[in-house]
């Protein structure tokens, strides 16, 4: 019990004196003891007056009794020596305490009430609870709610002079654009909880650690779609509080009303000059009130091309596209904005465009045939060739179809081609100069798509493809199957494909998984006893299309090679082994493969919020100055370029940019001085990448207290008004209550006092 | 009542500064007694004159059929020629003898004089000055009964008697005035004068009807409401049991905190009583025990005087 009154009374001993509250109604008892009589003859008019006032008077006599009581008891309190203790805040008192309080810089807290974000509102109270709550002598440690979780201060006692320089680490956070990445927040609060412990030179013993998290509570990072996001949040809660950790949450209410800008794509994803490309941007409303008027503004290269004016429902989406044709080749950025919210960090969506000025694919034709017609790169052709009638044309794509023996006595290389498609190509008639030049050729980005056919025999191309697993062929060839007699049929499997992806979308459309398409030859890529290993094997493999062979074979799949990808199709590009070139989806399938192997290999220039940027550049591309200026931050001025350097490659003339600083949204520009340009090149080259934050963020609805309580049972944690608290603390203080209030009650018994006495007064008003 | 106000002289009761204010002021009957007019009455003092009595200045109001003209030749001055009336005047003086009338402050400048002794100073004031206007006084001194009854005679043995009476006297009984003076009313078959002291504490509405029947037989009626110092102020400070007297039950309570209460209460009362005198044209003298006596006397008188002129 002295314990707990401990907690609130610098002397509790002193509250022995509420005995004192006795005093007055013994007084009061012995005072109607102790009367003197008095004969009295104007009986009536008294006893008419003591009829009518008998419960004015009773009442009168009560709150004399109480106010005298609470003088006494206050006193009491007083001499004891009270402090402010407030659910959260705890103690005013001198005896140290410990806190940890944790800022989310998720970007849903650039959500602005007013002139101010909630971000800004958090660092605010935090730097005053600093400044004016958390007295020398506390230990206070501050951490981040974020994706990466950052210690800010570690658990350090507080100096007056180290007010001022938490404050200035507090100015210096900014909103991260990324989601809280809540468990490894907590564990971070965790590891600094655990630092707390103990203090040999403290002789006091330490009270109970206090955690403020000051967050949005936003629905999205603590309970996903539905129920906790994370299982292992509340086991980090649980432990949390067993390290003796009072935890209470400063909730800054935003709210919902946002919009935001979750998509930015180009149709089709390769563009090159000249060619008619659409982007298509998507906002969505992620609040319960409809938007009327909403501007959703195109920017191709930092000029606005196009506004469109479209109302945006409650919860719902819109999309708007832009038809553009890019006029020079080179790297271009769009963006896309959506106005009309006051959280515009998620307002904007960025896309780098490499615009090629030709999109050449080399068709390496390994049976043209005797007639055009018989040629094993026709419909390979036929598919991959634009319609050069339409102005509108979509397809990038110029096909060359080659012979081996051609591409080795031109000596021009792979270097002038997107991608590469070996079509029934025997690998005997491959040099080991060509096979190396590809293997560069893939490695540097390009993409790679091997079509088999009778000219393939499987040792020649294990030797040639697959000198180890992590060659372009990653996985041994095996066997010719053949099915003639009961043809097999392509099957989506269950592996998430970026391809695959789109013929899922237009399942009930698509011919893909028909039995109409038959397959009556194809080369097993493994042995079936050896496959289920393989398929946990390498992770780089993306299986795209199997086949209902029973043995789920692979049909289609692709494998990263260095900053490309090689894919591997099972069966030939023509109609000798199978149907599938007859059929529609044929086209889709190059058209859609062909940028997907060609995106990797151009380097990811289109990456999340934190993804590292890497760019392969060949020694003819070297430079000696490079410099990378990241975008402009919502509230930051303008950006400053930081200096990079090329990294060489081992064994290979080739270097490789890395940029990892990719925490911010937006364009990024690459800035590359070239020391000795080539006749007619221009000394400086321009590159962007664009960054991306995750539009989810953008559903700003908060968890409930409710919601947590029922998702998380370990989550005791009260709520902290902080505004509330810090300003009755300031008040307090200014007062010159210091951090004991026993002064306050000493004005209140005064002015208990003098209530008394006048109403005491008043009560009996008229007394001689 | 004290020992040494029982043995002395009635004279006692009658303060000689106050028969001095008195005698110098008129005492005029107001009621004539009806078929009995003469104008003037007989001096048993000033032997020269059967009608004259003294003069005096004349002051406005006065008859001008009264002026001396002879003096007024001599020194150019009005003299009022003052004629005793002849008198069949009746003064009744009803004392209430109850036993809220033995309420008496224990510290006053009167020695802490009981409401009835000061009533039976008043009592023997006015018979005093009655009788020595060769007027009939009777007395009657009564609590809930009339427990004495001195019919009312101008004779000079009158006034001893009426001293004895009223030294006599000690009650503690309640009072009923209503009946009181309804029986009085009965019994009293002349005009008269009729003097009430009292501290009147009844219920208002039986005193109305009371003092209404004295009225409607046309008696001349003056209210003496004494109270003492104490219950016109209730100046008590210390938690107090009072003892009520007439039967009252005793209560215990804070003074200070009732104070208030009380005295609107009694402010209450005394304002029915004065509005019931106004209303039925009696004179109502308010008398404060701590008063001296011969202020309240010669308050009444001047005030009784200038009445009688207006009339």
């Amino acid at each position: 019990m002295t314990e707990f009154l401990r907690g609130f009374f610098s002397q509790p001993a002193m509250l022995a004196g509420l005995a004192l509250v006795a005093v007055p109604i013994i007084i009061h008892l012995i005072h109607r003891q102790r009367f003197q009589r008095r004969k009295w003859a104007a009986m009536e008019f008294l006893l008419r007056a003591l009829q009518k006032n008998q419960r004015r008077i009773q009442l009168e006599n009560l709150l004399l009794l109480i106010l005298r009581c609470a003088v006494l008891a206050l006193l009491a309190a007083a001499m004891a020596r009270p402090f402010l203790r407030s659910r959260v805040l705890g103690s005013l008192s001198d005896r140290p305490e410990n806190w940890i309080l944790a800022i989310d810089t998720s970007y849903s807290m650039e959500w602005k009430s007013g002139a101010r974000s909630l971000f800004e509102i958090a660092c605010e109270t935090v730097t005053q609870m600093v400044q004016s709550v958390i007295k020398p002598g506390d230990r206070l440690a501050i951490t981040t709610l974020e994706a990466n979780p950052q210690v800010i201060q570690p658990p350090r006692q507080l100096t007056e002079t180290g007010r001022g320089e938490i404050s200035r680490g507090i100015a210096e956070l900014k909103t991260t654009y990324q989601p809280v990445n809540l468990p490894a927040s907590l564990q971070k609060i965790l590891d600094v909880a655990r630092q707390f412990e103990p203090v040999p030179e403290s002789a006091v013993p330490l009270s109970g650690k206090k955690l403020i998290l000051f967050s949005d509570f936003q629905r999205r990072d603590w309970l996903g779609e539905s129920g906790p996001k994370d299982p292992a949040v509340n086991d980090l809660l649980r432990e949390i509080q067993e390290a003796g950790v009072a935890v209470s949450r400063a909730d800054l209410k935003g709210s919902d009303r946002n919009l935001t800008m979750t998509d930015l794509a180009m149709t089709p994803p390769l563009a090159s000059q000249e060619m008619w490309v659409q982007f298509t941007a998507t906002a969505r409303n992620y609040g319960k009130e409809d938007f009327d008027a909403v501007e959703v503004i195109f920017y191709i290269d930092g000029v606005e091309e196009r506004t469109y004016v479209t109302p945006v429902p409650a919860g719902g989406l819109v999309s708007r596209s832009l038809p553009y044709r890019f006029t020079t080749p080179g790297s271009h950025t769009v963006t896309a904005e959506v106005r009309g919210d006051s959280l515009v960090m998620d307002n904007r969506r960025y896309l780098a465009v490499g615009v090629r000025d030709n999109a050449e694919v080399l068709l390496v034709n390994g049976e043209p045939g005797s007639q055009p017609l018989e040629s094993e790169t026709l419909l390979l052709e036929l598919a991959l060739m634009p319609e050069e009638a339409d102005e509108f044309r979509q397809a990038p794509y110029h096909p060359a179809s080659r012979t081996v023996e051609q591409i080795l006595s031109d000596g021009a290389g792979l270097k002038p081609y997107l991608a590469v498609i070996l079509a029934n190509v025997s690998a005997g008639d491959l040099p080991a100069r060509f096979l190396d030049e590809l293997r560069k050729f893939v490695s540097g980005g390009g993409g790679l798509l091997v079509f088999l056919g009778k000219n393939v025999i499987p040792e020649d191309y294990n030797q040639a493809f697959h000198r180890s697993e992590d060659d372009l062929l990653p996985i041994p060839l095996a066997v010719l199957q053949n099915s003639d007699g009961s043809p097999v049929h392509l099957r989506i499997p269950e592996e998430d494909h970026p391809v695959a992806r789109y013929f899922l979308e237009r399942r009930e459309f698509s011919y893909l998984e028909s039995a109409a398409i038959e397959f009556r030859r194809f080369f097993r890529f493994q042995p079936p006893a050896e496959e289920s290993a393989e398929k946990k094997s390498p992770a780089r493999i993306a299986a795209l299309l199997r086949f209902t062979d029973g043995e789920d074979s692979l049909a289609v799949f692709d494998n990263a090679y260095g900053q490309g990808r090689a894919m591997w199709f099972a069966s030939t590009a023509d109609l000798e082994w199978n149907d599938f070139p007859r059929y529609p989806d044929f086209i889709p399938f190059l058209h859609e493969s062909l940028p997907y192997l060609v995106r990797f290999g151009e380097g990811r220039i289109n990456l999340s919020l934190g993804e590292p940027f890497r760019y392969q550049l060949d020694a003819s591309e070297f430079a000696k100055s490079i410099l990378i200026t990241p975008p402009a931050g919502p509230s930051s001025g303008a950006p400053t370029p930081v200096p990079k350097e090329l990294e060489k490659l081992s064994d290979e003339n080739r270097f490789v940019l890395v940029h990892e600083e990719t925490r911010q949204s937006g364009v990024y520009q690459i800035r590359l001085q070239r020391p000795a340009p080539g006749e007619g090149d221009s000394p400086e080259r321009l590159l962007h990448f664009a960054v991306n934050l995750d539009a989810g963020e953008g559903d700003l609805r908060a968890a409930s207290a409710d919601e947590l309580r029922d998702n998380f049972p370990e989550f005791k944690a009260v709520v902290f008004d902080a505004a509330k608290e810090i300003q009755e603390i300031a008040r307090l203080k200014s007062t010159g209550g210091g951090t004991e209030y026993w002064r306050h009650l000493l004005w209140l018994v005064a002015a208990l006092l003098v209530a008394e006495m006048v109403l005491a007064h008043w009560f009996g008003k008229g007394v001689k | 009542m004290a020992e040494s106000q029982k043995s002395l002289d009635p004279r006692e009761y009658l303060d000689p500064k106050t028969l001095a204010k008195i005698v110098r002021l008129e005492v005029k009957a107001r009621l004539i007694v009806e078929g009995f007019i003469s104008g003037l009455h007989k001096s048993p003092y000033h032997g020269f004159s059967v009608e004259f009595a003294e003069h005096r200045e004349y002051v406005p109001g006065d008859d001008i059929r009264h002026v001396d003209w002879k003096v007024f030749g001599r020194s150019d001055r009005f003299y009022i020629k003052q004629y005793e009336e002849e008198t069949n005047l009746k003064s009744y003086i009803l004392l209430d003898a109850s036993e809220s009338m033995q309420y008496g402050a224990e510290a006053d400048g009167w020695g802490g004089l009981t409401k009835y002794q000061y009533g039976t100073y008043i009592a023997a004031a006015l018979s005093y000055l009655l009788i020595q206007q060769q007027d009939a006084v009777g007395l009657a001194i009564f609590d809930q009964d009339v427990r004495t009854y001195l019919p009312p005679s101008s004779s000079s043995s009158q006034f001893n008697n009426l001293i004895q009476e009223l030294d006599r006297q000690q009650t503690a009984r309640k009072t009923d005035l209503g009946v009181i003076f309804n029986s009085f009313a009965d019994r009293i078959k002349k005009k008269g004068l009729v003097v009430i002291i009292s501290d009147m504490f009844d219920d208002v509405n039986r005193i109305r009807r009371g003092l209404k029947h004295l009225r409607h037989k046309n008696h001349e009626i003056i209210l003496f409401h004494v109270m003492d110092r104490d219950e016109l102020t209730f100046p008590f400070q210390r938690m107090t049991m009072f003892e009520g007297l007439e039967a009252f039950p005793e209560i215990l309570v804070n003074p200070r905190v009732l104070r208030a209460a009380y005295l609107e209460e009694l402010e209450r009362f005394r304002d029915q009583l004065k509005e019931t005198c106004r209303n039925n044209l009696i004179d109502y003298v308010s008398i404060d025990t701590s008063q001296k006596l011969d202020g309240a006397l010669s308050s009444y008188i001047a005030a009784r005087a200038g009445r009688l002129r207006k009339a």
